[in-house]
């Protein structure tokens, strides 16, 4: 019951990104999936930008993790980053800027 | 899931004519109409708008006339002469560059928001179809692109559709740039004429940049046969793959004055040309043909 409201509180944190090219929630542009949230705060989830070549994909990338772990009960983030192509390297930056991960 | 966009470098060589015949031959696609600036594809497939937003992308200045002290500067350093005798701004000029905004002393210009077009979800007799209008003057057009083609993404992926059909805009600018970037495949649409062959050689530049392949399709070929020789052979240099020239042919008039693409309406020799190019593309793409 606790990690299933907790994964609504990150679904409407996540639903406050907005993408500046299209002005849309990265929800509604459905950039996020295979989201997962365990009870004791740990997220998972796959961000798709729009394109491989999505020129606000470092900072979305950024936002998303930064709104994620600005939910209270949220412990540790694991952004995995899919077709795009530069993934590797964003997906070890967003790494390096882990506050939460342990 | 493959997205398809089919552009044409110069503008009316039958980008769109063609992209709904390909509507009426494709079996299970989304369609976008991302020639936002002037879209017309919604001419021959007929939608029933199901969900309609509005689109804001763009900015324009506002003169606070309270506040103005008609100082001129602003009015001096606008490059699109879009600050009038009386200090009003001209919102058809206005790019929203800012340079009023920065240069006013008095803070009597401020930046605002605007509608700029509208978008939509709509069913047509060819299947679902995400498009937009871009209201009269204004700008953004490649955000409205990118808008509309992640939405008909969204609807492919929630109907299991395995093909997207883009109509992509004319030109090589922003909107084009928008329409094919992360596509699957291009196909260019180009006609034997001289701005034809010097268009198509530009629009196939700019998509290589995005290393996506190319196809390209000489329609009216017969109007000059010796250019029609030429663009295929650029199309070749190029690395593009030439799939096939589209005879000109008096009933696409026909069908487009019905608001029916020239493949719905009988054998004739374009819709046959169009039939034998769909063709070569299921085969180069491995997509499906309308059972």
């Amino acid at each position: 019951m606790n990690a299933i409201s907790l994964e609504e509180e990150v679904r409407q944190a996540l639903q406050k990104v907005i993408d500046p090219e299209t002005g849309l929630s990265i929800m509604r542009m459905d950039l996020i999936h295979d989201l997962a949230v365990t009870p004791d705060g740990n997220v998972s989830l796959i961000f798709r930008p729009s394109s491989p070549v999505c020129p606000m994909a470092y900072s979305l990338a950024n936002a998303i993790k930064k709104s994620v772990e600005a939910v209270g009960r949220v412990t540790s983030t694991q952004i995995s980053v899919r077709n795009y192509e530069r993934a590797d390297h964003l997906e070890s930056l967003l790494k390096s800027l882990s506050r939460k991960e342990p | 899931m493959k997205e398809l966009v089919i552009i044409s470098g110069k503008g009316g060589t039958g980008k769109t004519s063609i992209t709904a015949s390909f509507a009426f031959l494709a079996k299970d696609k989304v369609l976008a109409d991302c020639d936002v600036d002037a879209a017309d594809l919604h001419i021959l497939v007929h939608p029933r708008i199901l969900h309609e937003e509005e689109f804001r992308g763009g900015v324009k200045a506002v003169i606070d006339s309270d506040k103005c002290v008609q100082c001129g500067s602003c009015r001096e350093l606008c490059r699109f002469g879009a600050i009038s005798a009386e200090f009003e701004v001209t919102p058809l000029s206005c790019e929203g560059c800012g340079v009023c905004f920065h240069v006013c002393p008095e803070q009597a210009v401020s930046i605002e928001e605007g509608l700029n077009g509208r978008w939509f979800i709509s069913e047509t007799r060819f299947g679902p179809m995400v498009h937009a209008a871009l209201f009269p003057g204004e700008e953004n057009s490649g955000k409205l692109v990118a808008l509309v083609r992640n939405q008909a993404k969204v609807l492919a992926r929630q109907q299991d559709k395995p093909l997207i059909l883009v109509d992509g805009a004319p030109g090589v600018g922003c909107p084009v740039i928008s329409s094919v970037t992360g596509a699957d495949h291009v196909v260019i649409v180009t006609e034997p004429t001289l701005s034809g062959l010097h268009d198509m050689d530009r629009a196939m530049q700019l998509v290589k940049g995005f290393r996506i392949s190319i196809s390209v399709i000489v329609n009216k070929w017969d109007i000059n046969a010796e250019l029609s020789r030429q663009i295929e052979e650029l199309a070749a240099n190029r690395g593009a793959r030439v799939l096939g020239r589209i005879p000109y042919d008096a009933q696409v008039i026909k069908a487009l004055v019905q608001r029916r693409c020239v493949v719905e309406n009988g054998p004739s020799p374009a819709a046959t040309g169009i039939r034998e190019i769909w063709q070569r593309l299921v085969d180069d793409l491995s997509l499906e043909l309308r059972q």
